[in-house]
C-alpha cells in the first residue's frame, strides 16, 4: 500500500504539472481546438483533478502512515 | 467612482494598526524568552505548537511572490502557470517526511542550523559548514533586499507621493528588524501567525474578487474561454513553461524552499512530531487551494480585464519581441506582477464602494504580510548562519550564550541597514545595482536545492562519504552559475549555444542537482571502495 501511494502521488505531479499534460494540452494553432471542458479551461480542470488525487494521497497517508509519537 | 486616495486615512490606519501589533508582538516574544541563549533565540526553545508552526512554515514559504508573481505570471503567460499550484502538496509532504527527521535528530543532537547536521553527519567541520552557510546566505540575502524593495514598491500602490518609496522601504525594514532583534524566533513565528493568516486570507480575497467583479463564476469562465489560444496552453504566451520546464521548477522549487536554512530551523523548534505531521497537512490542503481558488483566478481575470492584445488581435511587444502587459497594468515586460494590485485597486472599490476600498487595502496590506515574514525569517536565519556556523566557530569558540546572542542581534541590525541602504541607493541610480540581488534572488531555490542530495543521504540512505558531499556540492553550485546569467555577463556564448538550451529544457536547479547527484554518488562510491 504503502508503494502504491510513493507511486500515485508522483504519477500525479509527473501527468498534473509535467509531461503529462502533452494528453490533455489544446493546439492553439488547431481552429477547431477545444479549449475548455465543463465550461472551464482544460488545463486548469487537468491541475484540479491531480490535485484532488495528490491531496488524498496525503490523507490516506496521514491517517495511516504517518507517526504521531516520536 | 471609489477609489483608494478617496477614504481618507483609511489605509493608512489599517496599515498603522498591522506594524503596531506587529511590535507588540515582538515585544512579547521578549518578554517570554527563557534566558540568553542561542536554542531559545533561535528555535524558540524547541517548543512551538502546532498553529503556530504551520503558519510560520506557510508565511517563510510564501514571500511576495505568492501575491504579486504568481498572478503576474497567469497574466502573462496564462492557465498553464496555475499548475504551478501542484507544487505546494510536495512541499507539504517533505514537511512531514524530512522535517519530522530533521527535528528528531536535530533535537537528540542539539543542532540549531543545517550546517551543523550536515558537518556533523560527514564528519567536515570547516569545509562542509562553511559551504553549506554559504548556500544559506545565497538564499537568504537576496530574500531580504528583495522583500525590502518590494515593501517600499508597495507603500507608492497605497500611498502615493513624492518620497513612499522611501518611507515604505523604510517602516517595513525597521519593524521588522526591531521584532526579530528583540524576540528572535518566538518573535517571528508569533509575527508569521498573523502574516499568515493576512496572507491566506489575502491570496483567496483576491481571486473572490477578481471573479466578482466579472460578476461571478459563470460570467468569469465565460469571459476566460474567450482568451486568445496561447492563453489557454503550454506553453503559454511567452513559450516558456514547456510541461518540461514547469515539472522541474514545480518538484525542485517545493524541495528547495523546505530546506533552506529558515525552513530547516522550523523543524528543529517544533515541540514534537505531531506538530509537523498536522503542519504538513494543513500546508498541502489551505495554501494548495489558496493558489487555485485565489491568486491564480486573479491573473486568468486580469488577462480578460486588462487584455494583452491589441484590438487587432496582436501580442503588444518590445522591440526585442517581448510580450508587455495591457498599458495600464504596466509599460514594460517587468511590470506583469502589478495585475492583482491594479484590479483591486481599479474595481474593488467601485464594485463594493467603502467596504470595497477596506477590503482592497487588506490585501494590499497582505501583500506587506507576505514581503515581511520573508524578510525576517531570512534575516533570523541569515543571523544563526553567520553567527553559529562562522562566528562561534571559527572566531570567538570561547563565546558566551548571551555574547553569541547579542552578535546575532547586533548581524540583524547591520544586514537590514546595509540591505536597506542598497535598495534606496539602487532607487535613486541610473545603473541597476540591484541587479546581481535580483539575479541571486531568481537562483535562490535553485542554490537550496542543491543541500538534496546530502539531506536525502543524511535521512534516509546513509551511503555518502564527506569527499562525495563537498565535491557534489561545489559542482552543483558551479553548475548553477555556469547557467546563471552572471556567466553570459563574464564569458559570453562560450559554449556556442549549448548552456541556453540546457536552459530552455529544465529547471537551471535541476541541471545542478543532476550533476550533483552524480558526482556525490560516484565519489562516495570510491571513498567506500577504497575503505
Amino acid at each position: 500500500m504503502k508503494i502504491f501511494l510513493i507511486a500515485l502521488f508522483l504519477l500525479a505531479i509527473t501527468l498534473g504539472a509535467g509531461p503529462g499534460i502533452h494528453l490533455v494540452n489544446p493546439d492553439p494553432t488547431d481552429p477547431g481546438a477545444s479549449f475548455t471542458t465543463f465550461g472551464l479551461p482544460t488545463i486548469y480542470v487537468w491541475g484540479l483533478l491531480w490535485y484532488v488525487v495528490q491531496f488524498s494521497v496525503i490523507l490516506v497517508a496521514y491517517f495511516r502512515y504517518w507517526k504521531t509519537d516520536e | 467612482m471609489n477609489s483608494l486616495g478617496e477614504l481618507g486615512n483609511v489605509p493608512h490606519v489599517i496599515l498603522g494598526l498591522y506594524l503596531l501589533l506587529l511590535l507588540a508582538l515582538g515585544i512579547l516574544g521578549y518578554r517570554r524568552r527563557q534566558g540568553e541563549s542561542e536554542e531559545d533565540y533561535y528555535l524558540a526553545g524547541r517548543g512551538q505548537g502546532w498553529v503556530v508552526s504551520s503558519l510560520t512554515i506557510m508565511a517563510t514559504f510564501f514571500s511576495s511572490f505568492a501575491l504579486l508573481g504568481a498572478p503576474g505570471m497567469v497574466y502573462r503567460d496564462g492557465v498553464v502557470f496555475a499548475l504551478f499550484s501542484l507544487n505546494v502538496p510536495v512541499a507539504g509532504v517533505a514537511i512531514y517526511l524530512l522535517g519530522s527527521r530533521i527535528r528528531r535528530i536535530g533535537r537528540d543532537k542539539g543542532y540549531l542550523t543545517p550546517a551543523d547536521m550536515i558537518a556533523d553527519h560527514y564528519d567536515s567541520p570547516a569545509a562542509l559548514r562553511l559551504l553549506v552557510a554559504l548556500v544559506g546566505l545565497l538564499y537568504a540575502v537576496p530574500y531580504v533586499v528583495i522583500q525590502i524593495q518590494a515593501g517600499g514598491i508597495l507603500s507608492q500602490q497605497l500611498f502615493p507621493g513624492t518620497d513612499a518609496f522611501e518611507i515604505g522601504a523604510c517602516l517595513l525594514a525597521a519593524i521588522t528588524m526591531v521584532y526579530v532583534v528583540v524576540g528572535g524566533m518566538r518573535s517571528v513565528a508569533w509575527t508569521d501567525v498573523l502574516q499568515g493568516g493576512l496572507l491566506v486570507g489575502g491570496m483567496l480575497l483576491a481571486g473572490i474578487a477578481a471573479v466578482g467583479v466579472l460578476g461571478g463564476p459563470g460570467p468569469f469562465f465565460e469571459a476566460v474561454a474567450k482568451l486568445p489560444p496561447k492563453s489557454l496552453s503550454a506553453p503559454g504566451t511567452t513559450g516558456r513553461w514547456t510541461p518540461e520546464l514547469l515539472f522541474t521548477a514545480s518538484l525542485f522549487a517545493s524541495l528547495g524552499s523546505m530546506i533552506q536554512p529558515a525552513q530547516w530551523m522550523r523543524f528543529y523548534a517544533a515541540r514534537s512530531n505531531e506538530v509537523l505531521r498536522r503542519s504538513a497537512l494543513i500546508f498541502a490542503a489551505v495554501l494548495t487551494l489558496c493558489f487555485f481558488f485565489g491568486v491564480m483566478l486573479v491573473g486568468l481575470g486580469g488577462q480578460v480585464l486588462y487584455p494583452l492584445v491589441d484590438d487587432a488581435g496582436e501580442y503588444r511587444t518590445t522591440d526585442t519581441g517581448a510580450v508587455l502587459p495591457h498599458p495600464d497594468v504596466g509599460a514594460t515586460p517587468g511590470e506583469f506582477d502589478q495585475i492583482l494590485v491594479v484590479v483591486l485597486k481599479n474595481h474593488l472599490p467601485e464594485l463594493m464602494g467603502p467596504a470595497g476600498v477596506i477590503l482592497a487595502t487588506l490585501v494590499l496590506v497582505a501583500i506587506m504580510a507576505a514581503a515581511m515574514s520573508t524578510a525576517d525569517s531570512n534575516l533570523h536565519a541569515l543571523s544563526a548562519l553567520i553567527t553559529h556556523d562562522v562566528y562561534d566557530q571559527f572566531v570567538r569558540p570561547q563565546g558566551s550564550q548571551r555574547e553569541r546572542t547579542w552578535v546575532g542581534r547586533a548581524l540583524i541590525a547591520a544586514v537590514t541597514v546595509l540591505a536597506l541602504i542598497l535598495v534606496i541607493v539602487a532607487r535613486r541610480s541610473d545603473s541597476n545595482p540591484l541587479g546581481m540581488i535580483v539575479i541571486l534572488g531568481l537562483l535562490a531555490i535553485a542554490f537550496s536545492t542543491q543541500l538534496l542530495p546530502m539531506t536525502v543521504d543524511m535521512l534516509f540512505l546513509q551511503r555518502g562519504t564527506r569527499e562525495g558531499a563537498i565535491v557534489g556540492l561545489i559542482t552543483g553550485l558551479a553548475t548553477i552559475f555556469l547557467l546563471s546569467p552572471f556567466w553570459s555577463m563574464v564569458a559570453g556564448d562560450a559554449f556556442g549555444g549549448v548552456l541556453g538550451s540546457m536552459k530552455k529544457m529544465i529547471d537551471i536547479g535541476a541541471w545542478g542537482l543532476l550533476f550533483n547527484v552524480l558526482v556525490f554518488a560516484a565519489l562516495s562510491w570510491r571513498s567506500r571502495l577504497r575503505q
